[in-house]
């Protein structure tokens, strides 16, 4: 048979066997010398290290010179964790931030947006103890907030055009369960159960559908049932929903046992077998996509969900990974072994298991932490080693444990859990925090190794959506995007970026945006993201002081020039200008007032204060 | 160099120690990349090559309607085939300028690659080594292993990104990140039909750009204090504002982008063509650009494939291919090096064209085109020193399998990691050296024997030289 495919997958298998291919079998020996050949590289030296007990201890009582840190007030469960763990270590840490600090930073975590002046003035005059928690507690009861974080589930849940007619839908889904604060766990369920129309009755259920191979690409192949519901987009969707709802990461042992590979990798891992990953596998080896056929197309992109299929075929043949050579084809949870009840649906069975386990609320929470925090307690957020996550595992020299605070993420994931899984609890509990409120900025000589106590701000560049969007706040001049069939003025209120025209999706796209076909990830800082910034006509046209937007208002309302700079700065960078700044900035104005204030906007849109959530 | 690579190397141990494994994922990438590499294998670049540009027909051609030319069922009527030499066939109609350059080009035809889809596909192109999911983060491309190996080449007056890229948004993985190497080798991928970020500002656009940096600058000396004691990601965009405005403020940056009507007909008004001609111009300008990697997208006709009436078939992809890639190899071979007597532009640049697989021999499939075909594919080879007019590798009647591998190494097809190891070779690159302290802590092999289902060749193909 010739190896043709219609399938698209993202990815497949992690560290390949070799296995007979078409046309060439492969000897026994050739297969040997590969796997030999495999091992030592996938199974390097590490340098001996000592525990995180072993080294704070040194740190805590030798040498280290003891700086004194100032004072912050526990607020809450999390202080005593972070606080606790750094001065029983010796850890020195920054002070508060400041007002104006805390609430751009606030802002942006919890809408998105930078601050609106006036709010932001507001805030800063009020004199009550308590304004931090009522500026939070008024931020994420706000739509904002719902657009933050739709945007957030979306990039997460890979909410693109693979959704077809049903991305609308699934938009506003994500929105009405963020705007309720529906419990997290039944919003899970729903993305992983359900069956029916997926335009229509079963929004969530976009989530698996879309995953699922636009299969029949070709009128010669008999059944496009076999296609859709093949074994190994079973084996990706797997892969894909275990980390982002379980933190693990089991595309290794998707392919092949763990162990012989995965010893120096993730010891969890190591012990699982291949076998165990087709458990977790068939819990969606029923499920079918079915789709609208006419004529050799696609008629459109809705599908019919249900669970009818045969079950997992533990022999079925594999495009993209080493053959599946048989064994148990039963749905059992990867965790716990845990088989559905009999008469159950396997998918509504493995939501229940799912989320109720420990894993699924430290997976959220440790999530939710690194977005606010800078990096999870738990690194990468989705790659747990179980194994290495109790503090008192015995592990093997040179392992040490995971986590950099076990005890704070079992909190908030306990906390989680006790909040009906409320996902708005949880961001407010953590910006509620000093360790949260901690400034980015540390007086004294910051040593990395403080970085894992999370001793002060780790600064972040805004996201492409946020910072697209902080561009058209500052400067007055609104996007005009579709949502649906609703008009709206931020990239992060579209439920699909990709929708906006070319020059936004360019930028969108330089600044790290998810293609909503992978996982979203980080993107490093480049020249190329500085060569936008400097030309792009997302800011220049928007600094241009011309009659509509906001530079030329000010321009034609304010003579003074002290208070043409002041604004420029609080509206942009959202702090006022200190006294050198002022006469920087006065001198820009110089002759040409309006060139220079368009200058100076150009100029703080560039600098590191607007571009970082710092 | 080592001395700073001490230091890095001892600050991470340090942080192993802390969060282990782990913490090297979100915030340590940024803070810090560890990188020594050291010889392992001791191959001998054969050196020759100050440039490097790849071509890659992503989406796949067709091996039998090429280079490697099968008369079948699905031939049409109007290829008009000729016979160039030996056993080297083109269809005039698809080919017309190529036709009369195959003196320079060398065809390999004993291609095989173990991916079938295109993401997977596209990223082997890129990185040079097929996808492994649990390493994918931290693999820079092979553009980027370049940059970090002529880091130390770069002149004072450099003032280009070592690797330029053309179109590699259009490809299925996108632009590849530098992975553990630091984010100053990345790429700088430019998009001539899609509103680049990259091109640069015209005069009157720079003169007011000048007078921002020029405010930019005065504001940040007086924020700095205020900044020096905050995280060091706050300032560090402060390095690659400069390099921008280096690049944006050279006056050849604008001049690479200068492109006369008639030269632009010449290449084609396309993503290939106008790509072609900004590599030429990167390559003639010399101003620190060494590998550029051009994406050709569009290529994937499962339907219609000959079908004139299509907005995207083989013929409009092959003429756009045929004339910017004869534009390339003709303005490079007019032009003398300044660098060497008697040599030209073409012998010191080696140009490649790379696909990620073939397409299904014989008669076309039920929807008038051609699905994948991994078993047997092709890639070409110009300049810098490769003999042109030469055939490697030679397939059975229908193109299906190879019948004859054309080098050394007679049991193995050549892989996707060969051709890597010839560029970086032509590169005078040591492609067996290994770089061991990644964050993973797997050895990252410029060319990696190990693929993704059996034992490679990790040489180059030398073949092509003699």
């Amino acid at each position: 048979m010739r190896a043709w495919i219609l399938a698209i997958f993202g990815v497949a298998a992690m560290a390949q066997i070799p296995s007979p291919s078409p046309g060439q079998a492969k000897g026994h020996q050739e297969a040997e010398e590969f796997e030999k050949a495999h091992r030592p590289l996938i199974q390097p030296n590490r340098p001996k290290s000592k525990s995180v007990g072993a080294v704070t201890a040194g740190l805590a009582g030798g040498r280290q010179a003891r700086t004194a840190s100032p004072v912050v007030p526990h607020r809450n469960y999390i202080d005593g964790h972070v606080f606790g763990r750094m001065k029983k270590d010796g850890i020195p840490h920054a002070g508060l931030a400041a007002d104006e600090e805390f609430a751009r930073r606030a802002w942006l975590d919890a809408t998105g947006r930078i601050p609106p002046p006036e709010e932001l003035a507001v805030y800063l005059n009020d004199r009550s103890p308590a304004k931090r928690d009522a500026l939070i507690d008024k931020l994420v009861a706000s739509e904002g907030f719902v657009d933050k974080w739709t945007f957030y589930f979306e990039d997460l849940f890979r909410a693109g055009q693979r959704m077809g007619s049903g991305l609308n839908l699934f938009h506003y889904w994500v929105r009405e369960w963020l705007r309720l604060d529906r419990p997290y766990n039944e919003v899970v369920t729903d993305l992983l159960t359900g069956a029916g129309k997926t335009s229509f009755s079963v929004p969530g259920g976009m989530y698996y559908a879309r995953d699922f191979v636009k299969a029949k690409d070709d009128p010669e192949t008999a059944d496009a049932h076999d296609l859709v519901n093949q074994p190994d987009t079973v084996d990706e969707f797997t892969i894909t929903y275990s980390k982002v709802f379980l933190g693990l990461n089991l595309a290794c042992i998707s392919c092949h046992d763990g162990r012989g590979h995965l010893e120096k990798v993730n010891l969890f891992l190591t012990s699982k077998k291949r076998d165990e990953f087709y458990g977790q596998a068939a819990f969606f080896g029923k499920t079918r996509q079915i789709m609208n056929w006419e004529n050799g197309y696609q008629a459109n992109t809705e599908y019919t969900v249900d669970d009818l299929a045969p079950g997992y075929d533990t022999k079925a043949e594999s495009i993209v990974r080493v053959p599946r050579r048989g064994g148990d084809g039963s749905p059992r949870f990867i965790l716990t072994g845990e088989k559905p009840r009999p008469g159950m649906n396997a998918r509504d069975e493995l939501a229940r298991m799912l989320t109720g386990h420990v894993q699924f609320r430290r997976t959220l929470a440790n999530r939710v932490w690194s977005e606010l925090m800078g990096f999870g307690i738990v690194e990468p957020i989705d790659d747990f080693d179980l194994e290495r996550y109790r503090p008192s595992a015995k592990l093997p020299d040179p392992w040490t444990a995971q986590p950099s605070n076990v005890e704070l993420l079992e909190a908030l994931a306990e906390d989680f859990r006790k909040n009906q899984h409320s996902f708005r609890q949880l961001v407010a509990t953590i910006m509620k925090s000093s360790a949260y409120q901690l400034s980015s900025r540390f007086d004294g000589e910051w040593k990395e190794a403080y970085t894992p106590y999370f001793a002060r701000k780790y600064v972040r560049m805004l996201s492409a959506a946020e910072l697209h969007d902080a561009i058209a706040l500052a400067t007055g001049r609104p996007g005009k995007f579709q949502a649906g069939s609703e008009k709206v003025s931020m990239v992060m209120q579209m439920p699909e970026p990709k929708k906006a025209d070319a020059e936004v999706q360019n930028f969108m796209r330089t600044f790290g945006q998810s293609n909503r076909d992978d996982m979203p990830k980080k993107s490093p800082p480049s020249a190329l993201q500085a060569m936008l910034l400097m030309q792009s006509k997302i800011v220049t046209e928007r600094v241009t002081a011309d009659k509509e937007g906001w530079l030329a208002a000010l321009l034609e309302k304010t003579a003074d020039n002290r208070k043409l700079v002041e604004s420029i700065y609080q509206q942009t960078i959202s702090r006022s200008p200190s006294g050198a700044e002022l006469q920087v900035g006065l001198a820009a104005l110089g002759s040409d007032r309006r060139r220079g204030a368009e200058n100076l906007q150009w100029a703080l849109l560039n600098s590191p204060e607007f571009l970082f959530n710092y | 160099m080592n001395g700073r690579v001490g230091e890095l190397l001892g600050t991470r141990r340090e942080l192993l120690r802390y969060g282990g494994y782990g913490l090297l994922g979100a915030f340590a990438q940024q803070a810090f990349l560890p990188v020594a590499a050291r010889a392992a294998g001791r191959a001998t670049p054969r050196g020759g090559a100050r440039f490097c540009i790849v071509i890659e027909l992503a989406g796949a051609l067709s091996h039998i309607d090429s280079f490697d030319f099968k008369e079948n069922a699905g031939t049409q009527k109007d290829f008009d085939v000729r016979r160039i030499k030996d056993d080297l066939y083109l269809p005039y109609r698809l080919f017309p300028h190529l036709s009369k350059q195959m003196e320079r080009i060398a065809v390999v035809r004993s291609m095989k690659s173990h991916e079938v889809v295109h993401f997977r596909g596209q990223y082997y192109t890129q990185a040079g080594r097929p996808l492994n999911p649990a390493q994918a983060s931290e693999i820079p491309s092979v553009g980027s292993v370049v940059s970090y190996e002529f880091e130390g080449q770069r002149r004072e007056a450099d003032t280009f990104p070592t690797y330029i890229g053309c179109n590699l948004d259009t490809a299925g993985c996108g632009a590849l990140s530098t992975g553990f190497l630091p984010p100053r080798l990345s790429v700088l991928d430019i998009n001539l039909k899609n509103g680049s970020a990259a091109a640069p500002a015209d005069a009157a656009a720079m003169e007011i750009l000048e007078e921002r940096y020029r405010l930019l600058r005065k504001l940040d000396e007086v924020m700095a204090p205020g900044r020096a004691a905050r995280d060091r990601n706050f300032s560090s965009f402060r390095d690659f504002q400069q390099s921008a405005y280096k690049i944006l403020g050279d006056p050849r940056w604008p001049a690479a982008f200068q492109m006369a009507k008639p030269e632009i007909e010449r290449y084609g008004d396309n993503s290939v063509g106008l790509g072609c001609l900004l590599a030429r111009n990167l390559v003639e300008a010399d101003a620190g650009t060494r590998y550029i990697h051009i994406t050709h997208p569009d290529w994937d006709h499962h339907r219609d494939i000959y079908n004139h009436s299509k907005k995207s078939n083989h013929y409009i992809r092959c003429n756009e291919f045929d004339r910017a890639m004869a534009a390339l190899l003709d303005d490079l071979a007019a032009k003398p090096s300044p660098r060497l007597l008697g040599k030209t532009l073409l012998d010191e640049t080696m140009v490649v064209m790379v696909t990620e697989f073939g397409r299904t021999p014989g008669a076309l499939n039920g929807i008038a085109g051609r699905h994948h075909y991994n078993l047997a594919y092709l890639s070409l080879f110009a300049g810098a020193g490769v003999k042109g007019g030469r055939i490697i590798g030679k397939t059975d009647a229908e193109g299906e399998n190879v019948v004859d591998s054309g080098w050394k190494y007679s049991k193995h097809q050549i892989k996707t990691e060969n051709v890597y190891a010839t560029i970086y070779s032509a590169l005078g690159i040591d492609w067996k050296k290994e770089i061991t302290n990644t964050p993973s802590r797997r050895a990252y092999r410029y060319v990696d024997s190990l693929g993704a289902t059996e034992m490679l060749i990790d040489d180059e193909i030398a073949e092509l030289f003699v």
